[in-house]
This record gives C-alpha cells, structure tokens and sequence, in this order.
C-alpha cells in the first residue's frame, strides 16, 4: 500500500446528541435553500422529496460528521455549497487504488466497499462503509495516491468535496474551512498515534507477536511455493 | 537581554513561514506569545508529558529526540528562527511522543494552547496560518506512520528477522 493512507474508515460518526454545544441541530429553524449541484444526472429518489426536507437530511449528513463538529449553520451549507452530489451506480467505482486522491467524499445513502491489493497481489476487502461515513478526508489538505479502491456495493448518493474547492475556502481564510481543517487534524493526529502504539507494540514485546510474524511467513511461502 | 516585539517581528520574518505575513497578524501573534530562555540541560518538552502548547524558535539550537520504531532514535535539529515546534500540542492535549531540549541557549516564544484557541475564535489570520503549518506537518508525520507501518506488517519476514535479533539482545 501507498504512504497515502486516507482511504480507510474515519471513527465511528457521532451521534447528534454528541455534538458540541452551540454546533449545528438540524431540528433548528427552517433552513435557507443551499444550493446542492448534482453531478451525473438527476436522481429520481431525491426529486420525490419535498426540497426542505432533501436541505435537511443533507445538512443532518454534514453536521454528524466529527469533522463537521462544532461547525454553525451556516457554516455548514457554506461547506454544503462548495459540495457536488455524486449519484453512483451499484458496481461503479468511486475511485481506485493508485489515483490521485484530490476530493472527500460523504456517503449519504447505500453502502461502498473498500478493497486494496497486499503485496502478494491479493484482493482484500478491508471495509464495507455505509450512511454517513466519510471517505478519504485527508485528500483536504494533500494529494498523493489513493491507498485503496472504494466501490459502490448499491446504488449510492454521495457528495463530494474537492481539494480545490475547499482551498478556494482556505484561500478565503473561511473560519468553516478552518474549523474543518482543526477538526481533520484532531482526527487524522489521533489515528496516526493509534498507529505509532500498534507499531510501538509489536517492537516493546517481541515474544508475544513473533507467532504471528511467523505464521504471515509461512502462509506467504507456501503461496509461493503453490504458484 | 530582552529581545523587543520589532527585533522579534524582524527574527520571524526571516523565516519562509513568516515573512509574508501581515504586521498586524505578526503583531497578534507576539501579542498571545510569552518570551522565554532556556538554558542548555533545561528541557522545552519531555516524552510523556502532555503538552500544551508550541514553540517558535527566536534564537539558539533545539534538538528534537524520539524513538521511532522501528527505526531507532531520531533526532532533528532546529537553529532557524521562526522554527515552529512541537505544533500538533496546538490541537489537543496529547502527550508528547519526542523530547526537545536546547543544544544551546535559546530564546523562544511559547505559545499556549488557550491563548491559541482564543485567537481561533476571534478568527485571526495568524491563527489560520498556524493551522496550515499544523494540517502540513501533521501530512508528513502521518505519511511517515503509515511508511512505517507498512514496513512493519507489509513485510513481516524482515520484522520477523528484527523480533528475532531483538529476543536474542534481551536474552543476553
């Protein structure tokens, strides 16, 4: 896999009950309309829906997310409107390992599954991610190459958002850019010591994971041996 | 000596980081800093502590220590003003994972985590632009991670050979 490890799960989402006070509530007073850019056509099942209650569900999607906390109203639909639906078709990949990651993603309804090659060639499945789970937040605030392959299972609604027009935000010195960026970074630096403790633990009691090692060894061997 | 705000503003700009910076946001930045000295043997930060906040370097040598598996020890210098260290204690109390301490007098503006958030709040551009150099580094401590991850669990017969030779060193 790539250094450009962004694609796996974010935390699990917080309840709306664990956002910070003063964040955004989506039972708060009837929203302006933001505007929702949809990408690839128009989805019949949102047009059914009355616009108000569509704005809501997709500012609920938004405020949810741990790097959306702490965001205003307001400050949500101005993320929202810099955001692209993306209606993707079951089979269809959002992306694949090895591009250029460039945008996050939001999943509002059906579920993808994130796939990467080991280097042994094989095709692992590391993750089925469904309603509300952010996709590859990292690509943010810097590129570099998708670690993983991530495809629809279903059909799937998703918003996007972009590198550029985020930095278009950033650029701005837009306090909801910020905001999202302190969030990411909270999120991203806790991950990365949950990383450092996993690698930490293998090294400070080598007798305890030697097994493991040892059996990865011989499973690969005898791969190879088979091939 | 003391060094005032224009000698200090002056410092910082030599840096990339700081020179296109505004007066006013370099003002506010020194506005929410504390000026201190630290003599060699004085430790800036210890592995293991939380931390609470960042350094940015005026004048003198810090020398950066941490243990990185599976590395070894590492350690990196910083002798530039406007050298900004120990940033990621900026977003949350974490513990710090190296140690910084002078190789040589040194002159720093500390930064608190409170006083940062405050100014966060207040939406000052001095803020976000420490935000930025927070988001850029913390990018390069997670692509180094991840390398290192990969090195460990990606290639398990070389970390194997390493968990033997390190049973064998701590058997004898």
């Amino acid at each position: 896999m790539s250094d450009q490890d962004d694609t796996f799960p974010d935390e699990p989402i917080a309840s709306l009950e664990e956002t910070s006070q003063g964040a955004f509530n989506p039972a708060d007073d009837v929203p302006e309309r933001p505007q929702i850019p949809l990408e690839g056509g128009l989805n019949l099942s949102v047009s059914v829906k009355s616009q108000d209650s569509q704005v809501l569900e997709v500012e609920h999607l938004f405020g949810q997310s741990p790097i959306f906390q702490g965001l205003v109203k307001e400050e949500i639909r101005e993320i929202i409107n810099h955001a692209v639906k993306l209606p993707l078709q079951a089979g269809s990949p959002l992306f694949s390992q090895g591009d250029e990651a460039d945008a996050l993603f939001i999943i509002q309804s059906g579920e993808v599954q994130v796939r990467a090659s080991s280097p042994m060639g094989e095709d692992i499945v590391l993750a089925v991610l469904g309603s509300g789970t952010i996709v590859g937040e990292l690509a943010l605030i810097d590129g570099g190459p998708r670690s993983a392959t991530v495809e629809a299972l279903g059909d799937c609604d998703i918003y996007r958002l972009t590198r550029e027009s985020f930095d278009a935000l950033r650029e701005a010195r837009n306090p909801a850019a910020y905001k999202v960026i302190l969030n990411l970074a909270s999120t991203v630096d806790a991950r990365r010591r949950q990383t450092e403790a996993r690698i930490n633990e293998v090294f400070e009691d080598p007798a305890q994971h030697i097994d493991q090692f040892e059996g990865q060894v011989h499973d690969m061997l005898a791969r190879l041996r088979k091939a | 000596m003391v060094v005032e705000q224009e000698k200090i503003i002056a410092l910082l700009r030599q840096s990339a980081f700081f020179q296109d910076w505004e007066q006013a946001d370099l003002e506010t930045l020194c506005a929410n800093c504390a000026r201190k000295v630290f003599n060699v043997g004085e430790a800036l930060w210890t592995a293991g502590e939380p931390g609470d906040g960042a350094f940015i370097l005026l004048s003198g040598k810090i020398e950066r220590t941490q243990l990185v598996r599976p590395d070894g020890q590492r350690s990196e210098h910083y002798d530039s003003p406007g050298d900004l260290v120990s940033l990621s204690t900026l977003v949350q109390p974490w513990e710090h994972t190296s140690s910084g301490t002078p190789l040589e007098r040194c002159e720093v503006l500390e930064l608190k985590r409170e006083k940062f958030m405050e100014m966060f709040e207040r939406d000052e551009v001095s803020a976000f632009r420490i935000v930025d150099a927070i988001a850029t580094n913390l990018v390069e401590e997670m692509r180094d991670s991840n390398r290192r991850l990969h090195k460990v669990f990606g290639q398990p017969a070389e970390t194997l050979r390493m968990l033997r030779r390190r049973m064998r060193e701590n058997e004898g």
